[in-house]
């Protein structure tokens, strides 16, 4: 008798289940095609055990909680299908269900006591409440029903049967009806589908995936407008969010009091795609605008009626929530889709964006200046502009920051380094352009490719063997957003090459006289998106500097709030990014803050209290050798960078 | 938005900008064109010039539904005067930025035309046959001035209207070169060689030359009254303009 009512239950529960799923997958069928094949459902068990676990991992206490819970799970189905969907009823595979679900359980309890008050004081906020705080009583319910039932005693007591019974149909319902009705258990289907039919495949091939996809503007790609115009395997991604607030812990907007939280952006996409209202979202607000006013559909504009703007132009495009999220959403990708469809269909970036858009497609720089004062600051140092008929070995282009009084310092100091290693360099004068990376970040893809399109037009009218920036932003753009217009180039950022300088003995370098207590703040376009997070270290090291780790560092470290267009946008919020981070330095006791972007320079030094922020050239330059009496005339100057 | 202006004309030219020279819209035209866009959806906009300037691409991101290409191969004032009978109102850029624009044209076209033409204009409201403008004076002042149409009017720099620049726009608006033969073939070359081009020279400041005390120059700046002179309102036009040369005579700042 038991033993058929777990058979039809099993097999009523499939099929809920299957028909949920069909149901859902229309809903992912709203968006655009995108590329895919069957076989790569079999990439999943890897992705999951390798890729996804990598970014669980990272949180020790969820990550045993989920093995747990998901395994035992897992094992329990799978022998429940074969012992009682094939009506089998073996004793044997009785025991093993009974030790599945007794792992699930406790991986459950573990899971309800993380929700509780019980061992930390408070649950963290960045949980959602609302139907997730019903899942881990779902979760003991089936795992204590299913144990219940299977348990091999033949003496189980009528009452104890019935509410056994009742367990394991209501956690069953939790389960099948999850994919179909939109709850919690959802992300089990649609997060390993999204693992197999991520947008950014190459993610698992151990390759970095950071650069953004092209417009095809001429055929009227201008972004996403509503949610059917995302890719279906994006509208899938969303769906596969366990709403952990990992990435909403991690945004620096959100930190700081700007109306913008990466978890609730999801979730609101989520709403879109599904039609309805985010009134039932329970979690943290994006600040200031209160939940439950918003609404969606898959052909209905998504800004402002399910998203506003400000939410969209408050995003640095730091990566960080990408770099937390254990489903591997793509979040920076969504917020410039959707920034893409304002700027090219409505002109409508807030603020200072416009006259910088217009700036760079009238003069190729950000400011309106004259190109040809983008090497002032080198006029004196006697170095080698480019031309047709000049090779070199290194071509080195400095970027917007060379326009910047405090940022030529550092680009002086690097001139000095390359001298003193006899490196073969020229920089790049009145050909340089802009690199097109804010215009691409601020959603205006057609300046973007305008003078992406110059660049490499230039580029290819000269003969070098890579080029050289110490500006991340500028690194990125070239090497990894150029290749898809056809720019393919080697491009070092300075602490990658200065790095290679000092350890081939090119560069020789003393110890720094600096006894100040440092720390060192990683660029999110160089850690995250560039995954360099050790050259600058081991520079800072070879020249004696103890490194004095920020709380948050490496990939995973905070953004200073400059990137992104963010500073033009210039949404308000409760505090300043660049104040958040300083506040980490300080924490920590620390003197110097060296830094490694011209961006992140003027950022941090926009903090009116603060410790000194000097970048990674400039501390190096204060310990150069001067061994030839060919470079005297520097030595004036590292004694002034040194002072 | 209003039905009574039945047909607005915008007068676009290519600009240049200062510091790269690198072609672009000019802003004052596209203030009169986001002014024209703001009275009437369905605008005529004008441009004498090459069509493959990439100005004028500027102009359709910035609102322009279509541009009109007229040639200059022949007396533009003529030629452009011709696709203007019928307009009641004649907007455009109050002068010359950097490229090949002319601040003189405006004038030239009324004249031409026999339109009345109102200069430094911030606003626009149009009523049945006629608009309320708001002119720019100096020193923060403004004047309200209702307008008989059609007419030609003249838009300020400082004009309160926001600029949009929509790259979709560039794909929905066209272009299209209107052919010579559609104007009139008397007038001949030789009108093309009345024109004289040089470069604009800043406007020399007809001002008698007076010793002011810091005092006075500081009330000079800060206050419209406190400067001396006198307003004419008797008299005829040319009794008023008398008294106007006499002044210029008497200070020497012309010799005629
Ligand atoms: S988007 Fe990712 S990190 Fe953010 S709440 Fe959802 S699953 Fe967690
Ligand atoms: S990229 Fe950075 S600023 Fe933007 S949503 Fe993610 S964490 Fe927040």
């Amino acid at each position: 008798m038991l033993n058929y009512f777990i058979t039809a239950l099993f097999w009523l529960a499939t099929f809920i289940l299957l028909v949920g799923l069909w149901r859902r997958a229309q809903l992912w069928r709203n968006g655009q095609a995108a590329e895919w094949k069957l076989t790569q459902l079999f990439t999943i068990p890897k992705r999951y055990f390798v890729d996804l676990h990598h970014v669980v991992a990272r949180e020790p206490y969820i990550a045993r909680t989920h093995v747990a819970t998901a395994g035992g799970a897992v094992a329990a189905i799978a022998l429940v299908a074969i012992n009682y969907g094939l009506m089998l009823y073996s004793t044997m595979l009785n025991w093993a269900i009974v030790i599945a679900t007794c792992i699930m359980f406790i991986g459950a309890f573990f899971v309800w006591l993380r929700r509780t008050s019980l061992i930390t004081n408070q649950p963290p906020s960045r949980l959602s409440k609302g139907n997730w705080s019903r899942l881990p009583y779902s979760l003991l319910a089936f795992s204590l029903g299913l144990l219940l039932l299977t348990l091999p005693i033949t003496t189980l007591s009528n009452s104890i049967a019935v509410i056994a019974a009742l367990l394991l149909l209501a956690g069953s319902a939790e389960l099948a009806l999850g994919i179909g009705m939109g709850g919690p258990m959802k992300h089990a289907i649609a997060g390993l589908l999204h693992l197999a039919f991520h947008p950014r495949q190459e993610r698992f091939n151990d390759q970095l995936s950071t650069a953004l996809k092209p417009l095809n503007l001429q055929e009227k790609e201008f972004g996403i407008n509503k949610p059917s115009d995302f890719n279906w395997n994006q509208l899938l991604g969303f769906d596969a969010c366990v709403q952990c607030g990992k990435c909403e812990a991690a945004c620096p907007a959100f930190a700081a009091g700007q109306p913008l939280n990466p978890k609730k952006l999801i979730q609101d996409l989520v709403v879109g795609l599904s039609s309805g209202t985010d009134a039932s979202f329970a979690g943290s607000p994006y600040a200031g605008i209160p939940v439950g006013t918003h609404a969606g559909s898959p052909n209905q504009a998504i800004v402002p009626a399910l998203i506003e703007a400000q939410t969209l132009w408050a995003c640095t495009t730091c990566r960080a929530c990408v770099q937390e999220c254990p489903m591997l959403i793509e979040h920076v990708d969504a917020i410039v889709g959707m920034r893409r469809n304002l700027t090219l269909t409505q002109g409508s970036a807030p603020n200072k964006a416009p006259q910088l858009l217009e700036n760079l497609r009238q003069t190729a720089n950000q400011n309106g200046e004259d190109n040809l004062a983008r090497y002032y600051w080198a006029i004196d140092l006697d170095v080698k502009t480019i031309s047709p008929i000049t090779p070199v070995d290194v071509l080195l282009v400095a970027g917007e920051g060379a326009f910047d009084m405090r940022y030529q310092r550092t680009l002086r100091a690097l001139v000095k380094l390359l001298k003193a290693a006899k490196v073969d360099f020229a920089v790049m004068g009145a050909l340089e352009n802009d690199t097109g990376d804010t215009a691409r970040r601020l959603g205006d893809e057609a300046t973007f490719q305008m003078l992406a399109k110059r660049n490499i037009a230039n580029f290819n009218t000269l003969k070098f063997k890579r080029i050289l920036t110490a500006d991340p932003h500028v690194l990125h753009c070239l090497k990894n957003e150029y290749p898809a217009f056809g720019g393919h180039y080697e491009v070092l950022h300075h602490s990658t090459f200065l790095a290679q300088l000092v350890a081939n003995g090119a560069l020789k370098l003393s110890k720094s006289t600096e006894t100040r207590k440092l720390t060192y703040h990683d660029p999110c376009y160089l850690a995250r998106y560039n995954n360099e997070t050790k050259s600058p270290r081991a520079l800072l090291k070879s020249i004696g500097l103890r490194v004095n780790e920020m709380e948050r560092s490496g990939l995973r470290g905070r953004c200073c709030g400059g990137g992104g267009g963010a500073p033009l946008t210039d949404i308000a919020g409760k505090q300043r990014i660049p104040d958040i981070r300083i506040a980490d330095a300080r924490s920590i006791g620390a003197e110097v803050v060296a830094v490694a972007c011209p961006q992140c320079t003027a950022m941090l030094e926009g903090v009116i209290e603060r410790p000194e922020v000097l970048d990674i050239a400039e501390l190096l330059a204060a310990s150069l050798v001067v061994a030839s009496s060919a470079v005297t005339g520097l030595v004036i100057e590292s004694t002034v960078v040194a002072a | 938005m209003t039905d009574s202006l039945k047909r607005i004309a915008v007068l676009v030219s290519a600009g240049k900008h200062p510091v790269s020279g690198q072609p672009r819209h000019c802003r004052n035209d596209s203030l009169a064109l986001q002014m024209g866009l703001n009275l009437a959806n369905d605008i005529l906009v004008l441009h004498a010039g090459e069509s493959e300037n990439p100005a004028l691409q500027d102009y359709l991101a910035l609102g322009a539904p279509q541009i009109n290409v007229i040639p200059t191969t022949d007396n533009i004032v003529n030629n452009l005067a011709t696709q203007l009978t019928n307009t009641d109102l004649i907007l455009s850029g109050t002068r010359a930025e950097n490229g090949d624009d002319s601040g003189l044209l405006p004038y030239l076209l009324a004249t031409k035309l026999n339109l009345a033409l109102v200069a430094d204009v911030v606003e626009i409201k149009a009523y049945e046959n006629k608009i309320e403008i708001l002119q720019f004076l100096p020193k923060g002042r403004r004047r309200r001035v209702t307008v008989c149409l059609p007419a030609l009017v003249v838009v300020h720099p400082s004009a309160a209207v926001t600029l949009n620049f929509i790259h979709a726009r560039q794909n929905l608006g066209s272009i299209s070169t209107l052919s010579a033969s559609n104007f009139d073939a008397k007038h001949s070359q030789s009108d093309l060689k009345q024109w004289h081009t040089c470069p604009a020279r800043k406007p020399i400041k007809l001002a008698a030359s007076r010793t002011l005390t810091g005092h006075e120059r500081l009330m000079a700046a800060i206050s419209s009254k406190a400067k001396g002179g006198a307003v004419v309102n008797e008299g005829n036009n040319v009794e008023k303009a008398q008294v106007i040369l006499d002044y210029l005579r008497e200070h020497q700042l012309i010799d005629f």
